[in-house]
C-alpha cells in the first residue's frame, strides 16, 4: 500500500510532465492510440442493432441498481446452494484480510492470479505478500507490470505503456535465473517464453485468484472474459478458488448475460466475442473429476453503497471495457499512471474522487477537455463528461479549487450576467490588442499566455464584437 | 462477518429507498423475473446456424472439418499426423465421441491435462453460430484443464447441436442435468494475447490451435 499511496503523493502535474517526456511511454501510446478505436468502430459498424443493444445493457444494469440489495441477497443464496462462500467486505483492508485468512487456512503457500481491477483497488498482492504468500500475475499483461514492480496503466491492457523492448529486458533480467538465458526479442518468442514460465506456476499454485466480470444470481456463477485462458487456468488447477468483485457487478440472468456480453467485447478490443467467456459455479460437484475444492466470492463495497440513489449512481453500471480511455486525449497523451491510482481515464477521473474521496483527486475531473468522446461510446451510457463536470461543480461549492479560480470564476460570473457591461468591458482588450497588432492581424506575445504564444502567434480577434457587427448590419437593413 | 454484510446491505437501502424496509413483494417480482427471464434483442443475420458458425470460427483462426460419426478417429489421427506425434490424446467425452472404439495404437486417458499436454479431444455441449463459439461443460468426464492445457484441442460438434444464439444455449443448459456445471467455457478460437505492442499472438497460456471435427451423417 504504501508504494501506490507515495505515488498518489506526488503532484498530478508533476507526473503529467513526467508522462510527456518519458519517450518509452509516448512510443508505445503511439503504437497503442488508433488500434483499439479503429477495431471497436469496425466492429459496431458490423452490427446494427449496436445502439439498441447498448440501451438494453444499460437499463438492465439500472435495473440491478435499484434493487442491489435484493439481487445481492438472491446471488449469495444460489453461491451458497451450489457450496460456496460468500464474504462481504467494508473496505479494501476487510477484503484482504478476508483473503489473506482463506489462504492460510487452507495451508497455501503460492497464489496465482488472473487479472482483477478490484484486488488492485484492495491492493491485495502487498498485502498477501505481508503473511508469507508468493504471488504470480498470470494476465500477461498484469505479468509484465508486477515484473516492472509497477500497476496496470490500462484496465484491461495493463502494460499498453511498455514498449517491446522494455519487456524483453524484463523477462531477461527475471527468467535468466529459471534457465531461459536466451535474450528473446520478437513478440512470439516472448509470448511462448512467459507461457512456459506461468505453466509452472499455474500448475504448482495453492489458490487460484480472478475477479469478476459479472456475478449471475439466477446460478450464483462468476464470470469472466479473457482472451488468454489464464483466468480459466486460475480458476481450475488449485485447490482453491477465490473471487474478488465489487458489489455493483450481479446481474439477474444468463440471457441479461448474453446482452452484456455482446457490448462488452466490442467495446473493449473490437471483438465480437472473446475467446473465453467462462461461467463459474461454485467448487467441484460430486461428479467432477477435477476442479477446486474450495470456492469463495469476496465482495468489496469500499464507497460503491453510498453512490447509490444520487448523482453518480450511473458510474456502478460500468462494465470495464475501457472504450473511455481509449477514445480519450487526455489519456492518450499521458497514459495510465500519471492519474495516480489504479482507475485511469475518464472513467477512473469520475471513480477516484468517489472511492477515494473528493480531496484525494481534485486534478483528475480537470484534467478533460469535455469533448465527450468518453460518453459517446460508453456500452452502458454512462455521462462520463457530464459526471466530470458535475465534479468540477462540487469541487467548486466544496472550496477545493484554488482561491485564485474561485474568485476568478465568481468575478466572471457577476460579469456576464450583465450583457452591456460585458460588452464594454470585453471592448478593452478587442481594442488594445488590435492596437498593439498595428494591423499586422498577430501579437508575439501577451500576458498569461506564453503556453500559447511560445510556439505560435496569438491571431487577434476582430476589433468589433460579433454582436456590434450584428447591430450595425442590422441597421444597415432597416 | 455478518456484521459486514448486515451494514453494506442497510446501506444500500438507505442509499436507495431512505431507509425502507425492503418488501418480500420486491424479492418475489425478482424472483419472478428470474424464472420467466427471456432473451432480448438479438443481433439479425440470414445465414443458416452452420454457414455462420464455420464463417466465424474461421475468422477466429479456428478450423474445422465435415465428418461422419464413423469417421472420427481416422480425422483424428490424420490431424496428430499432420502434428508429427504420437496417436496419445487426453481424451473427453459426449453423444459421438463414447460411440469411437479407439484402435489399439492410439492411448487415450482419461485424467486431467497437465502441463506438458500436447493434443485433447473433447466434444462440445453445443454451438453457437452467432460467434462461432463452443459451449464446454464440466462434469464426470468432462475435465475443463483439456480446454485449456494442451497445444491442440480438437473439439467435435454434433451439426444438430449448433444452436443459433447464445440464448439457445441457457435452455439446453437448463433442462439438462447438473445445472448449473461448475464450469461452461465458451470457447471461440484459440488462446491469444495483444498484451506486447496491442498485436495478436495465438497460443498465450490456452491452446495454439483449435480444430472442430463437425459430424454430419
Amino acid at each position: 500500500m504504501s508504494e501506490i499511496s507515495s505515488i498518489q503523493r506526488v503532484e498530478f502535474q508533476d507526473r503529467v510532465r513526467t508522462a510527456l517526456n518519458d519517450v518509452n511511454l509516448q512510443r508505445a501510446m503511439a503504437k497503442a492510440k488508433s488500434g483499439f478505436v479503429d477495431k471497436r468502430l469496425e466492429a459496431k459498424s458490423a452490427l446494427p442493432e449496436f445502439d439498441q443493444i447498448r440501451d438494453a445493457a444499460r437499463d438492465i444494469k439500472d435495473h440491478v441498481l435499484s434493487n442491489l440489495d435484493t439481487y445481492l441477497e438472491l446471488y449469495e443464496e444460489k453461491v451458497i446452494e451450489n457450496g460456496g462462500h460468500v464474504h462481504w467486505a467494508r473496505d479494501a483492508e476487510e477484503a484482504c484480510s478476508i483473503i489473506a485468512e482463506i489462504c492460510k487456512a487452507s495451508g497455501a503457500r503460492t497464489v496465482t492470479k488472473g487479472k482483477s481491477m478490484v484486488s488492485e483497488e484492495m491492493y491485495l498482492n502487498p498485502a498477501l505478500e505481508a503473511v508469507g504468500m508468493e504471488v504470480v500475475e498470470t494476465d500477461l499483461g498484469e505479468y509484465i507490470v508486477q515484473l516492472a514492480g509497477e500497476t496496470p496503466s490500462h484496465i484491461i491492457a495493463p502494460a499498453v505503456h511498455k514498449t517491446r523492448e522494455q519487456i524483453t529486458d524484463l523477462f531477461h533480467e527475471h527468467h535468466s535465473p529459471l534457465g531461459y538465458t536466451d535474450r528473446v526479442t520478437q513478440r512470439e518468442a516472448l509470448v511462448n517464453e512467459a507461457r512456459s514460465v506461468l505453466r509452472e506456476r499455474f500448475v504448482s499454485a495453492d489458490v487460484g485468484i480472478t475477479g469478476a466480470n459479472f456475478l449471475v444470481a439466477e446460478t450464483g456463477a462468476n464470470v469472466i472474459v479473457t482472451n488468454e485462458g489464464n483466468g480459466d487456468l486460475t480458476s481450475s488447477l488449485p485447490k482453491v478458488h477465490i473471487v474478488t468483485a465489487g458489489i455493483e457487478k450481479v446481474i439477474p440472468s444468463l440471457e441479461d448475460l448474453s446482452v452484456l456480453l455482446r457490448v462488452l467485447a466490442r467495446s473493449a478490443t473490437g471483438q465480437e466475442f472473446s475467446a473465453y467467456t467462462s461461467i463459474y459455479s461454485g467448487p467441484r460437484r460430486p461428479e467432477d473429476g477435477e476442479g477446486p475444492e474450495a470456492y469463495h466470492v469476496v465482495l468489496l463495497d469500499n464507497g460503491r453503497s453510498s453512490m447509490l440513489g444520487g448523482d453518480y449512481q450511473s458510474m456502478l453500471r460500468c462494465i470495464r471495457c475501457g472504450a473511455c480511455l481509449n477514445h480519450c486525449p487526455v489519456y492518450g497523451a499521458i497514459g495510465g499512471h500519471a492519474y495516480g491510482w489504479i482507475y485511469p481515464g475518464p472513467m477512473g477521473s469520475v471513480l477516484t474522487p468517489l472511492l477515494n474521496g473528493f480531496d484525494s483527486a481534485v486534478d483528475l475531473p480537470n484534467a478533460c477537455t469535455l469533448n465527450g468522446r468518453c460518453k459517446e461510446v460508453c456500452p452502458v451510457h454512462i455521462p462520463l463528461s457530464d459526471l466530470l463536470l458535475k465534479h468540477r461543480t462540487e469541487q467548486h461549492e466544496r472550496k477545493l479549487t484554488s482561491a485564485t479560480s474561485r474568485w476568478i470564476l465568481t468575478a466572471w460570473t457577476w460579469l456576464v450576467r450583465r450583457p452591456r457591461f460585458y460588452q464594454a468591458v470585453m471592448a478593452i482588450p478587442l481594442w488594445t490588442m488590435n492596437r498593439i497588432s498595428r494591423g499586422s492581424g498577430r501579437l508575439r506575445w501577451i500576458p498569461f499566455g506564453r503556453g500559447w504564444t511560445d510556439t505560435r502567434d496569438f491571431p487577434v480577434p476582430s476589433r468589433k464584437s460579433f454582436l456590434r457587427q450584428w447591430y450595425s448590419q442590422e441597421k444597415g437593413h432597416e | 462477518m455478518s456484521e459486514a454484510r448486515l451494514e453494506i446491505l442497510n446501506n444500500i437501502r438507505k442509499s436507495l429507498t431512505a431507509g425502507e424496509p425492503k418488501t418480500s413483494q420486491r424479492t418475489s417480482e425478482l424472483r419472478a423475473r428470474l424464472k420467466y427471464t427471456a432473451p432480448q434483442i438479438q443481433p439479425g443475420f440470414t445465414d443458416d446456424n452452420l454457414t455462420r458458425f464455420c464463417e466465424k470460427h474461421v475468422a477466429v483462426h479456428g478450423t474445422y472439418e465435415f465428418i461422419k460419426l464413423v469417421d472420427i478417429e481416422a480425422a483424428v489421427l490424420k490431424y496428430l499426423q499432420g502434428l508429427d506425434i504420437d496417436p496419445q490424446i487426453h481424451l473427453g467425452a459426449g453423444p459421438c465421441l463414447d460411440q469411437v472404439k479407439w484402435s489399439e495404437g492410439v492411448f487415450t486417458y482419461k485424467k486431467s491435462a497437465d502441463k506438458n499436454t500436447r493434443v485433447a479431444v473433447s466434444e462440445a455441449f453445443a454451438a453457437v453460430a452467432e460467434t462461432g463459439t463452443l459451449v464446454m461443460c464440466s462434469g464426470s468426464d468432462l475435465l475443463p484443464s483439456h480446454n485449456f492445457l494442451p497445444d491442440d484441442h480438437i473439439v467435435i460438434v454434433d451439426c444438430d447441436r449448433i444452436v443459433r444464439y447464445q440464448e439457445d444455449v441457457w435452455p439446453l443448459l437448463r433442462t439438462g442435468d447438473h445445472f448449473p456445471q461448475r464450469a461452461i467455457n465458451l470457447i471461440t478460437g484459440p488462446s491469444k494475447t495483444g498484451d506486447i505492442e496491442q498485436t495478436i499472438q495465438y497460443g498465450a497460456h490456452g491452446p495454439r490451435r483449435l480444430h472442430v471435427l463437425i459430424v454430419k451423417d
